[in-house]
């Protein structure tokens, strides 16, 4: 019991106290999220404004200000049907109701390609296969349900669309296409008996091949219906009831250009003249039928969706939503911020600044509010006078290195810059793009050697037959330079250095064709980058090519084309590479280059910034293979350059998916144990064996050996490693870094959930001893005993009460203070925090009480003043007695 | 006993709750006209179920239970991660019921997510009658999981160090205590100390010396001149 209470305590003590020491009231100094609801593609304006985004997101927005008041994030591709107070989703294989107020689930019930619709008297109508139910749309309770059956068609064919315009409240109307017949069958739905009465079956001109697309049907509130082929090209339109066979016509757009191709969102009844939203590359199309004629009555560049809304008159009308484009896209990069002296920005802003009147006006306000007399409009000029006059908010960089910008590039060729301090929108620049082009990363393209300098980057856009680099300046968002791009790239590899030009480093980068016999392209296309990549060309890059055999470690060849180095065929049948992971250290700034085990003996670290992890086994849901076995999971440490196994593990019973970071001279990669039925954390670290040990005196006596060591000829190695059981099903793995890489690194576990856990590498050492009671040497290192379990504490976690939906990327830099890192977390939000791995040893706390100590100076001062006088006359008086 | 069997038999493995079509195994025993006991047979049979692929696929149901005091209990997702390899997210209802629908025979996890709130990954084991077996796979000793599942959080995480009244003894303790108890011994007891040093180096000054030292009750005070000049 005393034991376990000692590991206990060094396990407490070597959690992090600096993510303790934050109160609720200063989460939002140092952390901030924007939450998005994704590329909106269907939405509904009625009493509650939802919207349906492309990524599967249902959102409920505060109409004044476009607020998120709630969020689900469902599949991608599912549909939205709204009625009164209730928001349907229909996912492929189920619908969800939910609350429109607050999101609450009202009901879930399994369908399989499911239409829903309202009918007037509040029922809900549910085509799933070939049934129709008709359904309480409060709690989801079958009132009555029928089987659809077509004459002469295949009862499994039958997949019914439903609709809310019938000819009274309580009866829907559902239209069918027939296959066989070629023709669209509308049915009558009775919804308090579930009766069905088939009213017309219309025929499609043979002169149109393409089906009719079930889901792409409008009856208008008269007797007419419309519906559009699958391919979206051409409008029919017939009487709702009757035979009559359907008038069809190819429709094209407002530029006269076909509609084929084009992407046909679904057709929303608006009243008497329901708008057709197509959806094209450029923006979004939209159509009006009128008298029996289709015609186009608007084009709005970077539409995205559209919406029925109702006026104040009731009236119909067909709202345009405008750029939905959600701040997750591909890329994203974090760089300095321009110089405060240049072009005196920062004076221009300092006068911009509030007044001495309005910071007293601002200061009264603050006052009233916080007795509780204040309105909302002085709140909100409260706040603004403080967001015009914090320091953190400021556009310039910083002496700590606290204020950057953070590009993110969108996946609709948008660059966005936000201020790193509370994620606000800094300037917006739209790519251009001619043809289909997909925007891939953002890149360093120019860094100045001075402050004064300007900052570069470049977009790279690539599509199959060419693509486009686009050249940014990062301080004011100009777009600088487009150059032309060749097509067929598998990717692009920077150069292992940059090129030094007189006043800034330019970055290289080399093309990775995917016909390896093609040149590779050097981007810029220049003769010092030409030449930069000829002189590397003896060198292997550490470009890393991925197949399925596994591992290629590629080198430029004389003849200008990218050829094999080396090869790691880890993969094969029934095994593949699950995760590739290369170290995150920078090579000017790796850590400490030794470490003192029990706190005298010294040992080297094995610093190789080409230290490669590659994972390979069975991903997940994979079975058994021929001969009946699952192969384990097998982890490989690499020397990039070339190709060496430096060491390996296997995991039996280890399952993808794999997670995995490298960072100075340790690994660590999150895998599934199907063996335990648990998440775990694998750790390894490398060191140099040998006669290069040292003793702590000889350091201090000798100083910091030269640590170079050649790639061909390594030392030879001590590994160590481990593995935890964890809690947490990690969907990326990051390090914190820092400026020097002398604070202890933590590493970043990002969860399937859309937290962010630190972990301290002490917790993770390989080297924890299974003891039950610590050794000194195990206390002067700060070393616990083994535990399989990691601790899982609340004060670890970056995102703290924050969650980012769909976490899928971890990108940590240094600032200029030794003591600090900074987290940008990104999936479909996007969430950026100031973390101190090490607690905040280098800078003054925020709560540092400034006036207390101005009072004690002057309190102290004045004492000695009227101590001195006090003295003096005392001496007098002694004098005089 | 020994019976001659002449028969088609069908296996129909039809799934209750999915569009599957049926499977239907057939197996023949025209060819096997002999001595087959009909315990060999049902043996046959039941191996021949256990083999073929069941494509039956049923209904996970359960509560999760949510504190009254969880400000986000709308937020609760819950996430079926399958033996196949994919994954399913639900929502519970607002009494904290929740279900997942098609889900086949095997071995998968199931888990709850909600910031601030920690819950048990439970095991679920799903066999091909739809039976379901339930264990905690991350405490000691798995415990079963009655079924159907109730899923109770076993911790809550507090993200936030909770503000702490003012004390006197932790402020004093500080450096700013420090300085106003040095401030104070400052002003206060040193200048006795000094008075004190004063005196006594005064005395021992007067011990000490052989030449009486210069007084200064020669030189009258303003008191005592005026006293004088009255006495006059």
């Amino acid at each position: 019991m005393r034991r376990a209470l000692i590991a206990l305590a060094i396990m407490l003590t070597l959690i992090n106290p600096s993510a303790h020491a934050l109160l609720e009231s200063q989460a939002s100094k140092y952390s901030w999220l924007l939450q998005n609801v994704g590329t909106v593609t269907d939405a509904d304006l009625g009493q509650h404004l939802i919207t349906l985004s492309e990524q599967g997101v249902l959102a409920s927005l505060s109409p004044g200000d476009g607020r998120l008041l709630w969020r689900k994030v469902l599949s991608p591709g599912a549909r939205l049907v709204s009625g009164p107070g209730v928001a349907v989703a229909i996912e492929p294989a189920r619908v969800l109701a939910f609350a429109a107020t607050n999101g609450a689930l009202l009901w879930e019930r399994p369908a399989v390609e499911a239409d829903v619709a309202f009918t007037a008297n509040g029922r809900l109508v549910l085509t799933a296969q070939d049934a129709v139910h008709v359904l309480a749309a409060s709690n989801g309770v079958v009132v009555a349900s029928s089987k659809v059956h077509v004459d002469g068609e295949e009862p499994s064919e039958a997949r019914p669309s439903v609709h809310s315009a019938g000819a009274d409240a309580a009866t829907a109307l559902l239209a069918i296409w027939a296959p066989i017949r070629r023709a669209l069958v509308v049915l009558q739905l009775d919804s308090s008996s579930g009766a069905l009465t088939q009213i017309a079956s219309h025929a499609l001109p043979a002169k149109v091949q393409v089906d009719l697309d079930p889901a792409a049907v409008a009856f208008l509130a008269g007797s007419r219906l419309l519906a559009v082929t699958a391919d979206g090209s051409t409008l029919c339109h017939a009487e709702t009831q009757g035979d009559a066979p359907l008038s069809c016509e190819a429709q094209r757009t407002a530029d006269a250009r076909p509609l084929s191709g084009f992407r046909l969102l679904k057709v929303r009844p608006c009243g008497a003249y329901p708008a057709l939203p197509v959806q094209t590359p450029d923006g979004l199309a939209l159509f009006a039928y009128q008298r029996g004629a289709l015609g186009a009555i608007a084009f709005v560049p970077g539409g995205v969706g559209a919406a029925c809304a109702l006026d104040a008159a009731g009236q119909a009308s067909a709202a345009v939503l405008v750029e939905g484009d959600p701040l997750s896209g591909p890329g994203a990069a974090r760089v300095d911020f321009l110089n405060p002296a240049d072009g005196g920005h920062e004076a221009a802003w300092l006068a911009a600044r509030p007044g001495t009147l309005q910071a007293l006006r601002a200061q009264l306000l603050l006052l009233k509010a916080q007795a509780g007399f204040g309105s909302a409009e002085e709140a909100a000029e409260v706040a603004a006078f403080q967001h015009a006059t914090d320091d953190r908010l400021r556009p310039f960089r910083d002496a700590d290195g606290f204020r950057k910008q953070i590009l993110v590039l969108t996946e609709h060729g948008k660059l966005v810059s936000l201020h790193s301090s509370d994620g606000h929108v800094l300037w917006t620049l739209t790519l251009p793009r001619s043809g289909a082009l997909t925007f891939r990363r953002v890149l360093m393209w120019r860094e100045p050697h001075t402050l004064h300098g300007e900052l570069e980057v470049v977009v790279l856009a690539e599509g199959a037959s060419g693509g486009a680099a686009c050249v940014v300046d990062a301080y004011s968002g100009r777009l600088a330079a487009t150059l032309p791009l060749p097509g067929g790239m598998r990717s692009w590899a920077p150069l292992p250095a940059p090129v030094a030009e007189a006043d800034a480093s330019s970055f290289v980068y080399l093309g990775v064709p995917l016909d390896p016999a093609a040149p590779a392209p050097v981007l810029p296309d220049t003769p010092a980058a030409h030449a930069a990549a000829a002189a590397a060309a003896a060198d292997t890059l550490g470009v890393l090519a991925r197949d399925a055999t596994g591992l290629r470690g590629l080198g430029l060849g004389k003849d200008g084309a990218l050829e094999a180095r080396w090869a790691a065929p880890l993969a094969g049948p029934g095994r593949e590479v699950l995760a590739v992971a290369r170290s995150a250290s920078r090579p000017n700034a790796p850590g400490p280059f030794a470490k003192a085990f029990g706190g005298v003996d010294v040992r080297y670290r094995y610093l190789n910034p080409s230290l490669t992890l590659v994972a390979t086994g069975a991903s997940a849901g994979t079975g058994p293979g021929a001969d009946g076995s699952v192969p384990p999971l097998t982890v490989h440490l690499l020397d990039g350059v070339t190709g060496r196994t430096l060491w390996s593990a296997s995991h039996e019973g280890g399952r993808g998916p794999v997670r995995a970071v490298v960072a100075d001279n340790w690994a660590a990669y999150h895998f599934w144990s199907a063996a335990a039925g648990r998440w775990q954390v694998g750790v390894v670290e490398l060191y140099e064996a040998g006669e290069r040990r040292v003793s702590v005196a000889q350091l201090a006596l000798a100083g910091p050996p030269n640590s170079t060591l050649p790639a061909r000829r390594p030392p030879a190695l001590e590994a160590y490693a481990a593995s935890y059981h964890t809690k947490l099903a990690a969907a990326a793995l990051g390090v914190t870094r820092t400026a020097h890489g002398t604070t202890a690194p933590q590493l970043l576990l990002g969860t399937t959930g859309g937290q962010v856990y630190m972990l301290d590498r002490r917790l993770l050492d390989p080297r924890r001893p299974v003891v039950d009671k610590p050794t000194p040497g195990m206390l002067a290192e700060g070393l616990a005993p083994y535990a399989s379990e990691l601790p899982l504490a609340g004060g670890a976690f970056a995102t703290r009460g924050a969650r980012v939906a769909r976490l899928a990327d971890l990108l940590a830099d240094p600032a200029t203070l030794e003591s600090s890192s900074l987290l940008l977390a990104r999936g479909l939000d996007l969430y950026g925090a100031r973390l101190a791995p090490s607690a905040t040893f280098d800078q003054v706390p925020d709560d540092f009480p400034y006036a207390l100590l101005v009072l004690i100076v002057l309190g102290m001062g004045s004492g000695a003043a009227a101590l001195r006088r006090l003295s003096a006359r005392r001496a007098v008086n002694r004098l005089w007695e | 006993l020994d019976t001659t069997f002449n028969c088609e038999i069908a296996v129909n493995l039809r799934s209750e709750k999915t569009d599957q079509r049926p499977i239907v195994s057939h197996l023949l025993c025209k060819g096997m006209a002999g001595r087959l006991r009909p315990s060999l047979l049902v043996a046959a049979l039941s191996l021949l179920v256990l083999l073929t692929p069941s494509t039956k696929a049923f209904d996970i149901e359960g509560r999760v239970i949510l504190p009254e005091t969880t400000p986000n209990a709308l937020d609760t997702e819950l996430v079926l991660s399958k033996e196949q390899g994919d994954e399913v997210r639900t929502f519970p209802l607002p009494d904290g019921r929740f279900a997942f629908h098609n889900v086949p025979a095997g071995k998968h996890y199931l888990e709850v997510e909600l910031v601030g709130l920690v819950y048990s990954t439970v095991e679920l084991t799903v066999g091909v009658a739809g039976d379901v077996n339930a264990l905690l796979s991350d405490v000691i000793n798995r415990p079963v999981v009655p079924y159907p599942l109730v899923l109770r959080p076993i911790g809550r995480l507090e993200f936030f160090q909770k503000p702490q009244p003012f004390n006197v003894m932790a402020f004093i303790k500080t450096p700013y205590g420090i300085m106003i108890i040095f401030g104070i011994f400052s002003l206060v007891v040193m200048p006795r100390l000094r008075a004190y040093s004063e005196e006594l180096n005064s005395e021992e000054t007067a011990e000490e010396s052989t030449v009486p030292p210069p007084t200064v009750t020669a030189v009258a005070s303003p008191r005592q001149l005026q006293q004088r000049r009255k006495d006059r």
